[in-house]
C-alpha cells in the first residue's frame, strides 16, 4: 500500500518550477538562435535535407487503403481483449462455466476472424 | 433467451453461406431462421424469466413485442428476393447484417438493465449504418449512410451521459434499483432530471422523433428501399418499446419529468411529419415524414403511461409496421419498373393493369390514415382512448386534426391509382413478394376487423 | 492513489471534454475530425462513469465494467465509420461534410 498523504497544491510548487525551466530554456535557445545567427537563404539551402539527394513528391502522398483496412481489423479484434481482463481476475471464481462461455465468446469473434480471411482481407496483391 | 441464440446464430450461419456460392438457399435460410426464432419467442409466453443476473427479463411485453417485430422481418426477407435480384456481390452480407441488427432490437424490448439497454442500441444501429450505406457505388446511399452514423453515434454519446448522470445519483443500472430509488427519494434531484432528459432525447433520435427527426428524411430516402423498410419498421417499434419499458419499469416515479418532453415531442411530430410530407413530390420522401408522424401517435400512448398504454402501443406498431411494409413494397415495384424517383405521378394507372397492387396499396394508405375496417382505425382508437384515460384530451385533439390532414397526402396516391390514366403494363413480381403482400394486407384487415385478439393480449 | 483530488475535478475534466467534443463535432468539416470529436465525448463520459464508481460507489464495480462495454463499442463504431468515409471518399473524392449535400429538403 502507498502512504496515506494529502496533497495540497503547494505540494506541486516544484514541479511547475521545473517546467518552467525547461520551458524557458528551450524558448530562449530557440529565440538567441533565431536572432543570432546568419540567414543565407539561397535554393540549396531551403530544400528539405542537403544530404545529396534531391527530394521528391509529397510527404502528404496518399497510400494504400489496404493500410487503413488492416489497421481498423486490428483495432477491431485487439479490443475485444478488454473482455478478457474481467473473466482472467475472476477467473477462480467463475470456474468451468466462465471457461465455457469465453470459450463461446471466442468461438463468435474467431468465426469472424475466418470469415475475414476467407474474404481475402489479407491479401495484399488481389 | 432461445431467441436472440438463433437470430445471432442465423446471422453467422448466413454470412458463410457467402463462400458456397448458394444464392438460391438465402431467402429460406433466413426465413427457417426466423420462423424458429418466432416459434421459441412464442413458447416464452407467459414464462418470465429473469436472465444474466437480471440483466434481461422475457415477459409478455417483451414477447409480444418480439413477435411484431420478427413478422416484419420475415415480411421483408420475403420481399428481399426480388429485390435483390440484380445485384451479384454482397448479398448475404446484407442479410446477415439485418439479422444483426435484428439481434439488438430484441435486446431492446427485454432489457433489465442500462448495459443491455445501449448494448441494444448499438447493436441494432451500428449494423444499420453499414446497411443504409450498403448501395457502395451510389452516392446518395454513401450520404445517407454517413449522415445516419454521424446522428446515431452523437445520440449515443448523449445517451450514455444520460445514463453517467442516472449513476452517479443512484449507484445502480439495475431498472428495479433506480426505480426504487426514484419512489424512495421525496425531492428528484436535478441531476437524475438532467440523466432522464438526455436519455429520453436520445431515445427520440432513434426513434425519429421530431425534434430530433432531421436525418430521418434524408437516410431514408438515400438508403436502399428494403433497407428504409427496415429502419421505418423493426427499428422504430424497438426503439419505441424500448422507451415504453424504460419510463414504465425504471422513471415511473419521475412521470411529471419526462411528461413534458414527450408533449413536446408529440406536438413537433405531428406539425413537422404531417407539414413536411404534404411538401413532399417523391413518395419515399413523403413515406418517411408520414413515419415520423406516426411517431407521435406512438408517443401518444407513451405518454398516457397507464394499464392501456402497452397493449395500444402494441396494436398500433403491428398495424403501422404491417401498412409500412406493404406501402414501401409497392414502392419498390413501382420505382423499379418505372426506373423513376418515385414520384406520385408514377403510381397513374395502377389499378387498371395491377389491380391486386393498387389493392395492397390502398389498404396500406387507408390504414396508415386510420379509415375503419383496416387496423389503422382501431390503432388510432386505442392510442386515444388510453392517452384521455390520463387526461390528454388536448393533445387527442391535435392528434385528431393531424390524422385529418394526413387525408391530403395518403389519398393524392389513391387518387393517382384509381382515376389517374396512363400507359403502364403489368409489373413482374415473384411468389415470395405476392406472399408478403398477402401476407400484410391479410392480417390488417383481419386485425382491422377483429382488434380484440391483439389488444386483449398484454 | 486518487486521495486528495476532489471528485469535482474530474467531473469538470469530463465535462470540459464532452463540450470540446461537441463543439468539434458541430465545427468542424472534416469527417475524420467529426469521428474524432465522438470519440472524445464517449471518452469523457468514460472518465465520468469511473470517477462515480470510484468515489461514491467503491464496493461496486458496475460502472468499471460499463466503460469497457463504451470502449469495446466505441472501437466497432470507429471501424464502421471509417469503412464509410473510404467508401464516402472513393465517390465524392472529398471527405468534406458540406460536399456531402445530394440531398436536402
Amino acid at each position: 500500500m502507498l502512504p496515506e498523504k494529502i496533497y495540497s497544491p503547494s505540494d506541486y510548487i516544484p514541479i511547475i518550477i521545473q517546467s518552467s525551466i525547461v520551458l524557458g530554456f528551450v524558448i530562449t535557445a530557440m529565440l538567441l538562435t533565431h536572432l543570432l545567427g546568419p540567414k543565407r537563404k539561397t535554393k540549396q539551402k531551403l530544400l528539405n535535407f542537403e544530404c545529396g539527394i534531391e527530394g521528391m513528391g509529397n510527404a502528404r502522398s496518399p497510400f494504400s487503403v489496404k493500410y487503413f483496412l488492416i489497421a481498423i481489423l486490428f483495432v477491431l479484434f485487439d479490443v475485444e481483449v478488454i473482455f478478457m481482463y474481467p473473466w482472467a481476475v475472476n477467473f477462480r471464481e467463475l470456474n468451468i462455466l466462465g471457461f465455457v462461455e469465453m470459450l463461446i465468446f471466442s468461438f463468435v469473434l474467431l468465426s469472424g476472424f475466418v470469415y475475414i480471411i476467407l474474404k481475402r482481407a489479407f491479401v495484399w496483391e488481389k | 433467451m432461445l431467441t436472440l441464440i438463433t437470430i445471432a446464430a442465423t446471422g453467422i450461419i448466413i454470412l458463410y453461406t457467402t463462400f458456397f456460392k448458394s444464392r438460391k438457399l438465402l431467402v429460406p435460410i433466413a426465413i427457417t431462421g426466423a420462423l424458429t426464432a418466432l416459434a421459441f419467442n412464442i413458447s416464452d409466453w407467459n414464462t418470465n424469466q429473469l436472465l444474466f443476473n437480471n440483466m434481461m427479463k422475457i415477459d409478455n411485453y417483451s414477447v409480444a413485442f418480439n413477435s411484431v417485430m420478427i413478422l416484419s422481418l420475415i415480411l421483408i426477407l420475403l420481399l428481399s428476393h426480388q429485390y435483390f435480384k440484380g445485384v451479384d456481390k454482397n448479398v448475404s452480407e446484407i442479410y446477415s447484417l439485418l439479422f444483426f441488427s435484428f439481434t439488438g432490437a430484441c435486446l431492446l424490448t427485454s432489457f433489465n438493465n442500462f448495459t443491455m439497454l445501449f448494448i441494444g442500441i448499438e447493436t441494432m444501429s451500428i449494423p444499420l449504418y453499414v446497411l443504409a450505406g450498403s448501395k457502395k457505388f451510389s452516392i446518395r446511399s454513401n450520404e445517407a449512410s454517413f449522415k445516419y452514423f454521424i446522428m446515431g453515434s452523437f445520440a449515443t454519446a448523449i445517451f450514455l451521459l444520460g445514463v453517467a448522470l442516472v449513476y452517479g445519483v443512484t449507484g445502480s443500472f439495475n431498472m428495479s434499483e433506480v426505480s426504487e430509488y426514484i419512489s424512495a427519494t421525496a425531492k428528484i434531484s436535478s441531476l437524475m432530471k438532467l440523466g432522464i432528459l438526455f436519455i429520453v432525447i436520445s431515445i427520440g433520435f432513434k426513434i425519429a422523433a421530431a425534434p430530433f427527426h432531421f436525418w430521418a428524411p434524408d437516410v431514408y430516402e438515400g438508403s436502399p428501399t428494403l433497407v428504409t423498410t427496415y429502419m421505418a419498421t423493426v427499428v422504430k417499434v424497438a426503439g419505441i418499446a424500448a422507451l415504453l419499458r424504460l419510463l414504465t419499469g425504471c422513471f415511473i416515479g419521475a412521470a411529471a419529468e419526462w411528461q413534458h418532453i414527450l408533449e413536446a415531442f408529440i406536438i413537433l411530430s405531428f406539425v413537422i411529419g404531417n407539414f413536411g410530407a404534404i411538401q413532399q413530390q417523391s413518395v419515399k420522401r413523403m413515406l418517411a415524414y408520414s413515419s415520423i408522424s406516426h411517431t407521435g401517435f406512438m408517443l401518444l400512448a407513451i405518454i398516457a403511461i397507464n394499464q392501456f398504454s402497452a397493449s395500444s402501443l402494441l396494436y398500433y406498431s403491428l398495424s403501422y409496421s404491417l401498412a409500412t411494409i406493404a406501402a414501401f413494397a409497392v414502392l419498390i415495384l413501382v420505382k423499379n419498373y418505372k426506373n423513376s424517383d418515385a414520384s406520385y405521378e408514377s403510381f397513374n394507372g395502377l389499378a387498371k393493369h395491377n389491380p391486386f397492387l393498387a389493392f395492397v396499396m390502398l389498404t396500406a394508405m387507408l390504414s396508415m390514415t386510420g379509415i375503419p375496417i383496416t387496423a389503422g382505425f382501431f390503432a388510432k382508437y386505442y392510442v386515444f382512448l388510453a392517452s384521455v384515460k390520463s387526461g390528454y384530451s388536448w393533445l387527442v385533439i391535435c392528434a385528431i386534426i393531424a390524422a385529418l390532414v394526413g387525408v391530403a397526402y395518403y389519398f393524392r396516391i389513391i387518387i393517382n391509382m384509381y382515376y389517374k390514366e396512363s400507359n403502364s403494363e403489368k409489373i413482374i413480381k415473384d411468389n415470395y413478394f405476392v406472399i408478403s403482400l398477402i401476407i400484410a394486407t391479410a392480417i390488417t384487415l383481419a386485425v382491422g376487423i377483429l382488434p380484440q385478439f391483439i389488444i386483449g393480449l398484454i | 492513489m486518487t486521495e486528495g483530488i476532489p471528485l469535482n475535478y474530474f467531473l469538470i475534466l469530463s465535462t470540459l471534454m464532452f463540450f470540446i467534443g461537441i463543439y468539434g463535432f458541430l465545427t468542424r468539416r472534416n469527417l475524420i475530425t467529426i469521428l474524432m470529436s465522438v470519440e472524445l465525448i464517449l471518452n469523457s463520459v468514460n472518465i465520468n462513469f469511473v470517477a462515480f464508481n470510484n468515489y461514491l460507489y467503491p464496493d461496486r464495480l458496475q460502472g468499471h465494467f460499463f466503460t469497457l462495454f463504451i470502449i469495446a463499442v466505441a472501437a466497432a463504431e470507429a471501424a464502421v465509420a471509417i469503412a464509410i468515409i473510404i467508401n464516402i471518399y472513393r465517390n465524392f473524392k472529398s471527405i468534406n461534410v458540406e460536399d456531402a449535400n445530394e440531398m436536402k429538403y
